[in-house]
């Protein structure tokens, strides 16, 4: 059920089951989930049913580096969160993307894929995908990868209805949270700020932070400061080791017809490193892009081609006329080194509530570079070998100048700040999303990802709500009703 | 699905040859070539 307002759920004075702080993918999956078994569940969501520029406006925030993007645009404050916009590109993480890559960069997960799969049809099942087809050799070093595409399900539209008939399902928008009470060891309750000002505190045995990839991480910091580091007890990675997925255009690409690449609805054919390329050739992980151009487009790459092997480029040029090419731009997403210095931290502007506005500190750097370039290297060289085609890499790919500041940058893939690990020094929350040195404050979403691979970070969001939903189910099933 | 395949011509000329030799390409002003492209 939808509550008429924050003030008269207060009234009521009921301790919930648990409480869900944001209504995206996370806290929605877990709403339905716990809420089918019975639980009285408590959904928070800071904004209202729809998108408004009001509340976009709490959502502002600088972002320190050389390369600038607008916090409120990438994310949205409103019922269904970031769904309400998101495009619908789906894939799992590869295996290797729980495991280290690169000697110094910490990529590993305290969970491995196999933790996940169980879950898998589940969050087919909820996100609407298309049918999953493997990955297929491309020589050595490369595997052609298949995108999955959700309709794309937007989580307000498909959960309202659902949750209104949910009598176990309080959902309260318009609904802030601005501080976390804590006593010895456990979160009582939470205080959250209505539309009009007005602040109440409401109170559940577990509580889960399902706020997105900055908010959790602003939430927990300054809940921290607020109460002298009750919260998080060991803040050292509370924050840090932010991610986001570079998203550049790396080059084009003429291809023969011969070339095994498949293009999709999009017009896309996507590509990635092989585990072994990446352990031999020092690379994180990498998804190359090849987006088909139009004749004329292949044309003035075939033209470029001729200006350094004019006897290719002819041929090539009579080749597309027979159809015998086509043109590609090679764009590449790739995985960040997650990095202590990139991080959400809390701005001097303050939000109408009071909160420090987050300030992101992000750069990519020079192993980021060697990612994308190796990668691109990797698709260049193989369809040479192979005769299927020849590659240009922009300068900057190959060393030769900074990032394009007037690229995409992003993918609005907001990952870490409150990642995962066993080691308390080294992660904010355990591999099932508890914090550390708390008993019942768990963190959903993609806050908690330790690393990134290079895919879309919903599919996993997703598989990982309801692993916790499950995790929770389990030991609190017999003191629910206590 | 649009896949390059369903353009293929039976028995149409490669145009770019093969070089399973990796050594025997070459970076020139950011394309990948055969170093025997010309």
């Amino acid at each position: 059920m939808f509550a008429e307002s924050l003030e008269a759920v207060a009234r009521g004075g009921r301790r919930f089951d648990v409480c869900l702080i944001g209504s995206g993918p996370a806290g929605i999956t877990l709403a339905t989930e716990l809420g089918a078994r019975g639980w009285s569940v408590l959904l928070l969501e800071a904004g209202g049913a729809h998108v408004d520029p009001d509340s976009q406006a709490m959502y502002e925030g600088e972002v320190v580096g050389p390369l600038k993007f607008d916090l409120d645009v990438g994310r949205l404050r409103c019922f269904g969160g970031s769904s309400n916009h998101w495009g619908g590109f789906c894939q799992t993480l590869d295996a290797i993307d729980f495991e280290d890559k690169v000697p110094g960069i910490d990529t590993k997960w305290p969970i491995g894929r196999s933790d996940l799969d169980p879950f898998l049809a589940r969050a087919e099942s909820i996100l609407e995908l298309t049918a999953h087809q493997p990955d297929r050799p491309y020589g050595e070093a490369l595997r052609l990868t298949t995108m999955r595409y959700s309709p794309p399900v937007n989580f307000a539209a498909k959960y309202r209805p659902v949750l209104k008939r949910m009598d176990q399902v309080t959902v309260v928008l318009d609904a802030c949270v601005v501080d976390l009470h804590e006593d010895a060891g456990a979160i009582v309750a939470v205080e959250a700020c209505g539309r009009e000002g007005s602040r109440h505190r409401f109170a559940a045995r577990q509580f889960v932070l399902c706020a997105g990839g900055i908010e959790n991480s602003r939430i927990l910091l300054w809940a921290n400061r607020k109460h002298a580091g009750r919260i998080v007890k060991e803040p050292a990675a509370l924050g840090r080791y932010w991610i986001e997925h570079p998203h550049f255009t790396v080059g084009e690409a003429l291809l023969e017809a011969q070339a095994p690449m498949v293009f999709d609805r999009w017009s896309i054919a996507w590509s990635a490193p092989t585990a072994a390329a990446m352990r031999d050739h020092g690379l994180l992980n990498a998804g190359l892009r090849l987006t088909r151009r139009p004749r004329e487009a292949a044309r003035e790459m075939a033209v470029r081609l001729a200006c350094v092997a004019p006897e290719l480029g002819q041929r090539v040029m009579a080749g597309l006329n027979r159809r015998l090419f086509c043109g590609a731009l090679l764009r590449a997403s790739w995985e960040q080194a997650p990095r202590p210095w990139n991080r959400v931290v809390l701005g001097a502007d303050l939000d109408r509530n009071g909160v420090p506005k987050a300030e992101l500190h992000w750069r990519i750097d020079e192993v980021d570079r060697q990612t994308v370039r190796g990668a691109a290297l990797l698709l260049a060289e193989t369809l040479a070998a192979r005769g299927h085609g020849r590659v240009r890499l922009d300068p900057w790919v190959l060393g030769q100048g900074m990032f394009p500041a007037d690229d995409e940058i992003k993918g609005n893939h907001h990952m870490g700040g409150t990642r995962m690990s066993v080691d308390p020094r080294r992660g904010v929350v355990d591999a099932h999303g508890l914090v550390h040195g708390l008993t019942n404050l768990h963190v959903a979403g993609s806050s908690v990802f330790p690393s990134g691979g290079a895919v879309n970070p919903t599919l996993t969001i997703v598989q990982l709500s309801l692993r916790l939903a499950d995790h929770l189910s389990g030991p609190m099933r017999f003191s629910r009703a206590a | 699905m649009i896949g390059l395949l369903v353009l293929a011509t039976p028995g149409a000329a490669r145009l770019f040859a093969a070089e399973p030799t990796a050594t025997r390409l070459i970076l020139r002003d950011g394309w990948l070539l055969h170093r025997n492209d010309s």
